[in-house]
């Protein structure tokens, strides 16, 4: 079962900077969830030559609470600085093993934690080992122009070069939402993202208890 | 009688069906029955052998499946192991994840393929193949998430294909579970497992390893199992035999015989279900299959699996157990047969003996005696059998023996007296000697014959006149002849003949006086005369005698001169005197009455019991000719046949009863015999008695009544012989005869006793033996009631009875009952058994002497072959004291039945 996608494009189109906008609503088993929920997902646009980018000035940060990573999913700029500070009051630990962009920053408890530099765009999952259902997901955008959709799931995104690049609505749990845009001249899109990417459920061993195997690696 | 008898038999055998004879019978029953049960037992074995040999083979065919669905299910673990291993691999995951392009993002990178990402399953296969080859699958195929195929390590190229339809694929993609079993793609057949491949809880796709269900796996099951093994697919009309254990030729066979069963299996193999109990014969070996399918039931698309076990081994052994129990059945079988027939034989050994035994008697041997000693029903039958026989002898031996002795019985008809024999016999020769004739005339009887003359009257009187003389001479030992007339001619022999026929005279006038009977002439004559074999007197004397007698008055008798002088001699004087002839005037001597001598003692009233019996024959004196005629009819009832004989009483004679229309017996009371009232009225009482007694062993008494003044009575005919007579001719009577005669006798008093009356007289005298053995007891001519009318009313002093059979207390005139006719009956017994009598003496006085204060002379010292038990009863008949004796004559008739001839 594929994810299907309606687009529907806004007329609006502002005249002084071209930009894109839309709205984003998220589906799971057929069923739309409620808007705020589409504030997870990130819309980002990436022109086709990038222009230079500068990496963010402050660190971006995505702590751990309540043995989860906060937030979920953090887009930044490739360059920039992440810091993992613990705000629980047990050890936690970050790392990840993504391609290119594979760090650890060991394990340690409350405090502010160690910064790391995603120096490579692409897609960095970070799990901590001791949690096993912990997942942080850092998309690092060689783009400045990214967004989270709003309270209503609406997004705009301005300032765009006034030129062909991707218009991607990227959820953790969807098929991206990819499409070709040119900011000003697309209409504004209607993303309907269906969150179809399959949990496997916890399946218990053949006398109903969990594995006791980890499925995690060594790396 | 053997023609009759043996008849009945044959007609019976002709009758029936085929006359199997008794053995056979019970041997065939029995052996039918061991037969049976052996047969059924056998049977019995045989079905449940086979039965138990059939689950045995079951049970080997159950055991055999389930050590295949354990090594079945043991690979399938194994399986499910490895794709878990490979599953859990993070690396691996990792790998698959970035081959299948889910790391990264779109967009980035500027990359222009299409939203569906690069795949690199090039990357993917490589792996996969490494790690099929590290866990020793056969196959392994990487699926994503929707169940295409991603990589095959069977297939170089990924060609695009989707397995989200296959039937093990669909619910691991529906459910993102593990699962595993048998699979199928196309014609081969594997054990497959698949699992869901995830990340982080995310699926990824799917990874399913195989491992192919071929020979090699089917050897390994049947290593383990002690099954073949044959794993067949089922395709659109055929199945393919995909695997098997056995070996080739084996596996061609097995699809040899599937071709043949091909449409009762296939249909059944189509949808899945279950065949049991296959014979097959494959390898020259007989199995048992069972054809299951292999997935589960209702999968037929997933193959079947036929499990074969051998069945030589199991039928086998039970082969030999049954074999043996056959084997076993058989000779007990045998043996059962054999003994059924000894035990047959031993059983019907006796009854054989038996059936022997009286076919011999039937053809009149009487000699066996068959002697078995027990107490159940051949015991009972044998000695019943035995009785008969002993029965049967005497009954032969006394026949035989009275036959002989009957050849001296008149024939009926001829009844004339005396046996023409015995007379020849007594004169062969001429006798020539000197006697004296004394000849005798009743002139009365004389008289002249008118039509008025009752002819019978003077039958009568010239019959009881003959009687009379007859008497007389008996008594006087002197011989009778009779002549024509009225005559009669004493013949006297011996020195004192002259005297004794003065004295004969003396006693005739004396008699007849009494008896009013005119007196008769006589005339006395001596000299010598002849006397031929045929009776025939000749000599001086007769015609000397009768030409006397012619001239002699009546109540004289006179002599010639000669013989007057010679009896001068012997007498007194005044004896002899001169009379004149009436006749001829002439002179003669004659006898003086006044100087006759005294009459014999021996008189004719009171005579010696010398008798002959009522009937019977062989009388010494002859008397010539009937008291009266035979064809005389008395009364107008009776008509006189012939003289039986004579008895104490009277003359026995046989008559036809005219009113009846039957044979009679009349005794004829002797014209003197009754005195007086109390003499007739004693005989009526008697013989009222006698009347009442109806027993075959007792002569029947009919009737009295009286004829011309002469009282008589009538009784049974029986044609036979005394026991007198016997005895007479033979010292004593063979033991069978004697023992059959005894218990009739007893027999006889016993109903006599019943009836109250005692016989009191009972000798061999009183005992008449018909032809064919039967014995009759006769002559209660002295009976008596046991209970007397007048008690006390005996006459003191007087018996009644011979004395040789008198009981002690009889002689001495005591009180008298059945135990009297029991002693008399020991020693008619004694006499007859032995040819003795216990007690000797030749008056009353030397026998009642004997009786009380001497032992008996014991039968044994008699007779030396007497059974000891028959010894015991006579002596005890003889004892002194009646209580000592048997109590009844039933009682000693059943100490009599005990003893066997």
């Amino acid at each position: 079962m594929r994810g299907f996608l309606l687009a529907l494009l806004l007329a609006p189109c502002c005249a002084n900077s071209a930009g894109l906008e839309g709205k984003v609503s998220l589906m799971v088993d057929g069923k739309s969830l409620r808007a705020e929920e589409a504030a997870e997902a990130v819309v980002y646009f990436r022109p086709a030559s990038p222009a230079r980018l500068e990496p963010s000035v402050s660190e971006y940060s995505m702590s751990t609470e309540r043995k989860q990573f906060v937030p979920h999913i953090l887009p930044i700029v490739v360059g920039s600085v992440v810091r993992f500070p613990n705000q629980d009051a047990i050890l936690h630990n970050a790392f990840s093993t993504s391609r290119n962009n594979a760090f650890d920053v060991g394990l340690y408890a409350q405090g502010e934690g160690h910064t790391v530099t995603f120096s490579h765009a692409g897609y960095v999952r970070v799990y901590c080992n001791v949690h096993h259902s912990m997942i942080g997901h850092i998309l690092v955008l060689d783009t400045p122009y990214f967004t989270h959709p709003d309270a209503q799931g609406r997004f705009s995104l301005a300032n765009l070069p006034n030129e062909r690049g991707d218009l991607v609505v990227w959820h953790d749990r969807a098929k991206p939402w990819h499409v070709k845009a040119t900011p000003g001249e697309t209409a504004a899109a209607e993303v309907v993202l269906d969150l179809n990417l399959r949990r496997i459920p916890q399946h218990m061993n053949k006398f109903g208890k969990p594995y006791g195997t980890s499925d995690k690696a060594a790396y | 009688m053997e023609r009759a008898t043996k008849q009945p038999i044959e007609r019976h055998r002709q009758a029936g069906r085929i006359s199997v004879p008794l053995a056979v019978r019970l041997f065939l029953g029995m052996a039918f029955l061991i037969a049976l049960a052996v047969g059924s037992a056998v049977v019995v074995t045989w079905v449940q052998g086979r039965e138990i040999a059939r689950q045995a083979v079951d049970k080997a065919v159950d055991t055999s499946a389930a050590v295949q669905r354990e090594f079945e299910q043991r690979r399938l673990d194994q399986l499910q192991l490895a794709v878990r291993l490979i599953a859990a691999d993070a690396g691996f995951i990792k790998y698959i994840a970035d081959a299948s392009g889910s790391g990264s993002l779109p967009g980035l990178g500027g990359e222009e393929s299409d939203d569906s990402g690069t795949r690199d399953t090039r990357s993917m296969r490589d792996l996969l193949l490494e790690r099929q080859r590290d866990f020793g699958m056969d196959l392994a195929i990487l699926l994503d998430s929707s169940g295409e195929v991603l990589a095959r390590t069977d297939e170089n190229d990924a060609f695009a294909a989707s397995l989200a339809e296959d039937p093990m694929v669909a619910p691991a993609i529906s459910a993102a579970t593990p699962f595993s079993g048998y699979w199928r793609e196309g014609d081969r057949l594997y054990q497959a497992a698949i699992m869901p491949l995830a990340r982080d809880q995310d699926l990824l796709g799917f990874l399913l390893v195989a491992l192919q269900v071929n020979d090699a796996l089917s050897q390994a099951v049947a290593k383990v199992s002690g099954a073949e093994l044959a794993f067949w697919l089922p395709t659109d009309n055929d199945a393919v035999l995909v695997a098997s254990s056995l070996d080739a030729a084996a596996a061609a066979e097995l699809r040899a015989a599937f071709a043949r069963h091909k449409a009762q299996w296939l249909p059944t193999m189509q949808a899945g279900g279950s065949i049991d109990h296959v014979p097959l014969r494959l390898s020259a070996q007989e199995w048992s299959a069972r054809i299951v399918p292999a997935a589960a039931t209702g999968q037929g698309q997933l193959g079947s699996v036929a499990i074969m076990s051998p069945t030589d081994q199991i039928t086998g052994s039970y082969g030999a157990i049954l074999n043996r129990v056959v084997l076993a059945g058989l000779v007990s079988m045998l043996i059962a047969i054999l003994l059924a027939i000894f035990f047959a034989r031993r059983i019907l050994r006796p009854i054989a003996h038996m059936a022997k035994a009286a076919e011999a008697a039937a053809a009149g041997d009487y000699r066996t005696h068959i002697g078995i000693e027990s107490s159940d029903v051949l015991g009972r039958l044998a000695s019943a059998f035995d009785s008969l026989l002993s029965d049967l002898r005497e009954k032969n031996d006394i026949e035989g023996y009275i036959g002989q002795m009957a050849r001296f019985l008149p024939e009926p008809g001829n009844e004339s007296g005396f046996p023409a024999e015995k007379i020849q016999a007594a004169s062969s020769a001429p006798q020539h000697d000197s006697a004296a004739l004394l000849e005798i005339e009743f002139r009365h009887l004389l008289g002249p014959v008118t039509a008025q003359t009752d002819i019978g009257q003077r039958a009568l009187a010239y019959g009881g006149t003959e009687e009379l003389l007859a008497a007389l001479a008996a008594s006087e030992g002197v011989e009778l002849l009779g002549m024509d007339g009225a005559r009669w001619r004493i013949l006297l022999r011996g020195q004192q003949r002259l005297p004794e026929a003065a004295r004969f005279w003396a006693t005739l006038l004396r008699d007849c006086a009494q008896l009013n009977i005119p007196l008769p002439a006589g005339a006395l004559v001596d000299g010598e005369i002849v006397r031929t074999d045929r009776n025939i007197t000749l000599g001086t004397p007769v015609a000397h005698a009768d030409y006397l007698l012619c001239d002699a008055p009546a109540g004289q008798l006179l002599f010639t001169r000669s013989t007057g002088e010679a009896l001068k001699a012997e007498l007194p004087v005044a004896a002899l005197t001169v009379l004149d002839g009436i006749f001829s005037g002439r002179k003669y001597y004659a006898l003086v009455a006044a100087a006759l001598p005294e009459p014999g003692e021996r008189s004719a009233l009171t005579r010696s019991k010398r008798t002959i019996a009522a009937k019977a024959v062989a009388t010494p004196a002859p008397s010539r000719g009937n008291a009266i005629a035979a064809g005389s009819v008395l009364g107008g009832r009776y008509r006189i046949i012939s003289a039986l004989g004579e008895g104490g009483m009277g003359i026995v004679y046989k008559a036809h009863d005219i009113e009846l229309d039957d044979i009679v017996a009349l005794k004829m009371l002797r014209p003197g015999l009754l005195v007086d009232v109390e003499q007739l009225d004693r005989l009526k009482s008697e013989i009222k008695l006698a009347r009442r007694i109806t027993h075959p062993n007792v002569l029947r008494t009919f009737d009295f009544g009286e004829v011309d003044g002469r009282p008589f009575i009538s009784m049974e005919y029986v044609r036979g012989l005394t026991l007198r007579y016997l005895l007479s001719e033979a010292k004593r009577v063979p033991y069978s005869a004697a023992l059959r005669i005894a218990r009739q006798l007893a027999a006889g008093l016993a109903a006599a006793h019943e009836v109250g009356v005692l016989h009191r007289d009972i000798k061999p005298e009183n005992l008449i033996l018909e032809a064919n053995g039967n014995a009759k007891l006769m002559d209660f001519g002295i009976a008596r009631p046991l209970r007397r009318s007048t008690p006390g009313h005996t006459e003191a002093g007087t018996f009644v009875g011979t004395p040789d059979y008198c009981s002690p207390e009889q002689l001495s005139a005591g009180e008298v009952d059945e135990r009297s006719d029991i002693y008399a009956c020991g020693v008619l017994m004694s006499e007859m058994f032995c040819g003795g009598k216990p007690f000797a003496g030749g008056n009353t006085m030397e026998i009642y002497q004997a009786q009380v204060s001497d032992a008996p002379v014991r039968p044994s010292s008699l007779w030396a072959g007497i059974p000891p038990e028959l010894e015991t009863v006579i002596l005890r008949c003889v004892r002194c004291a009646p209580d000592a004796r048997f109590a009844s004559a039933a009682e000693l008739g059943l100490a009599l039945s005990r003893l066997r001839s």
